[in-house]
């Protein structure tokens, strides 16, 4: 199967601290792909990279074959490599069909957007409900859910999605997880996963990279990391 | 001030008729604009406080060099529009008149930019959040520059009507500018509605109170006005915190 993102190499320096380095990370075409650590262990960093949101010191990042590693963001955004970020990051003084139809900025496509607008109301009926109210006033999860609904409206073929389930109760958690799965099904669309949910990552995806301070420390199946010994002491204590 | 001096030297010396002048002129400043954000602006974005004094320093460097070329003599641009109409309550110079109109039609098109098109959408949500905004395909840069540019065209529109019915001075729009800045201190960031009321507020209290105070005690009391409103409430009346 041929992969849609490849990371090689990457580096990227903080002023003249070192966040990550030596990143290789491969989704393939279709795949749930996480990416699992700590906190401060550069899972948002390699996202950023890759996005063009923070600068790339050494390495490669390229989207099916293409090297787009210091391509502007907006055009990496219309290459189908979409972001929701950390933390969300809503236009929050407008409601939430402006956030959602700035997610087709670039897109001219009417016909398309329209589409892509039912299907993430089917995904979230809750948000049609919600499309008049300003995106600031929703709630964690709702906020969650316009994010991700934002992020498809760019009609993304690889949606990376940083920590969904950030500040978000247990059981909004799963539904996010099952919407995720559905996302991949439905719309074919790959999915970069980034996760200190562990829980949350392994339930949902069949390959998982590891990171540990800025370092990729394990790789493999969902069963395989598991069960590994570094995934043991990294979050279970031994 | 820029403006109203470069619509005189272009209309009384070059010959060129008024409004054209400023319509050059606002295309000018518009090109200028786009320059200014690129160098000035753009470094600073996250900060408002730095982007307020650079635009301070700019005004002051532009005065300076003003007073040194224009000298004492007294300079004043053609009239508009000369006369009078009568109002039935009261009477208006046909100048005031023509700036009203202009104005109210410079605001309709705003308007229509800010709350019917892409761009204006595309505005909101760069002013609201950069990073998302990026991270959407939004080109944040181009978006900044346009926005910069269109003000400095709305501001050159503005000065050279200003000029019009005014004596040219290097210093004729530090009255309006602090104006300008209480205005969007309390109306808030981010309203449109917010300018228009309190724009609206705040020239009627400069006219009225003057009616029945001498002017100086007018102008301090219309101040004192705005800062025991923003004491009341910091982050303006209709809009949000930046």
């Amino acid at each position: 199967m041929s992969n849609i993102l490849e990371i090689k190499g990457l580096k990227v320096m903080y002023g003249k601290s070192i966040a990550i380095y030596d990143v290789n990370l491969s989704v393939p075409e279709g795949g749930i792909i996480t990416l699992v650590g700590a906190n401060g262990a550069g899972k948002s960093t390699t996202l950023n990279a890759c996005l063009g949101v923070v600068p790339v010191a050494e390495g490669s990042v390229s989207i099916r074959g293409e090297g787009v590693t210091r391509m502007p963001t907006a055009d990496k955004v219309k290459r189908g490599l979409v972001l929701a970020p950390e933390g969300r990051h809503l236009f929050p003084y407008l409601s939430v069909y402006k956030n959602l139809i700035l997610g087709a900025a670039q897109r001219t496509d009417k016909n398309a957007i329209q589409e892509d607008l039912e299907f993430v109301f089917e995904l979230f009926p809750r948000l049609k409900e919600r499309l008049k109210q300003k995106a600031g006033t929703l709630s964690g999860g709702e906020q969650q859910m316009t994010a991700i609904a934002r992020a498809m409206m760019a009609d993304p073929k690889l949606l990376c999605l940083d920590e969904p389930s950030l500040g978000l109760a247990p059981g909004i958690i799963a539904d996010i997880g099952e919407k995720i799965q559905e996302i991949n099904r439905n719309k074919g669309t790959s999915i970069l996963l980034v996760e200190q949910n562990v829980s949350l990552a392994f339930s949902i995806s069949e390959y998982c990279y590891m990171l540990q301070v800025g370092e990729l420390v394990a790789e493999g199946s969902v069963s395989e990391i598991r069960n590994s010994d570094v995934v043991r002491k990294a979050y279970f204590g031994g | 001030m820029l403006a109203a001096y470069i619509t005189y030297y272009l209309s009384s010396k070059a010959g060129v008729n008024n409004w054209l002048a400023m319509l050059i002129f606002a295309v000018i400043m518009a090109l200028v604009g786009i320059l200014m954000e690129r160098i000035c602006f753009r470094p600073f974005y996250t900060e408002f406080s730095r982007v307020v004094m650079i635009s301070v320093a700019l005004m002051t460097m532009l005065q300076q060099t003003a007073t040194i070329l224009s000298g004492s003599q007294t300079l004043s641009i053609q009239s508009y529009a000369q006369g009078a109409t009568n109002l039935g309550i009261t009477t208006v110079s046909n100048e005031k008149l023509v700036a009203f109109a202009v104005g109210g039609v410079l605001l309709l098109i705003t308007l229509y930019i800010v709350y019917r098109t892409k761009l204006g959408m595309e505005m909101e949500a760069v002013a609201q959040d950069r990073l998302g905004a990026s991270l959407q395909g939004i080109p944040i840069n181009r978006v900044s520059a346009l926005v910069c540019g269109l003000g400095f065209a709305l501001a050159a529109v503005s000065g050279s009507m200003m000029g019009a019915y005014q004596q040219l001075s290097p210093y004729m729009g530090d009255n309006i500018n602090i104006r300008i800045l209480m205005l969007v201190m309390l109306a808030g960031a981010g309203s449109m509605n917010g300018i228009i009321v309190t724009g609206v507020i705040m020239a009627l209290l400069d006219s009225v109170c003057p009616v029945f105070f001498q002017s100086y005690v007018a102008s301090a009391m219309s101040c004192s006005v705005i800062v025991i409103l923003l004491l009341i409430r910091p982050k303006g009346f209709f809009g949000h915190e930046m």
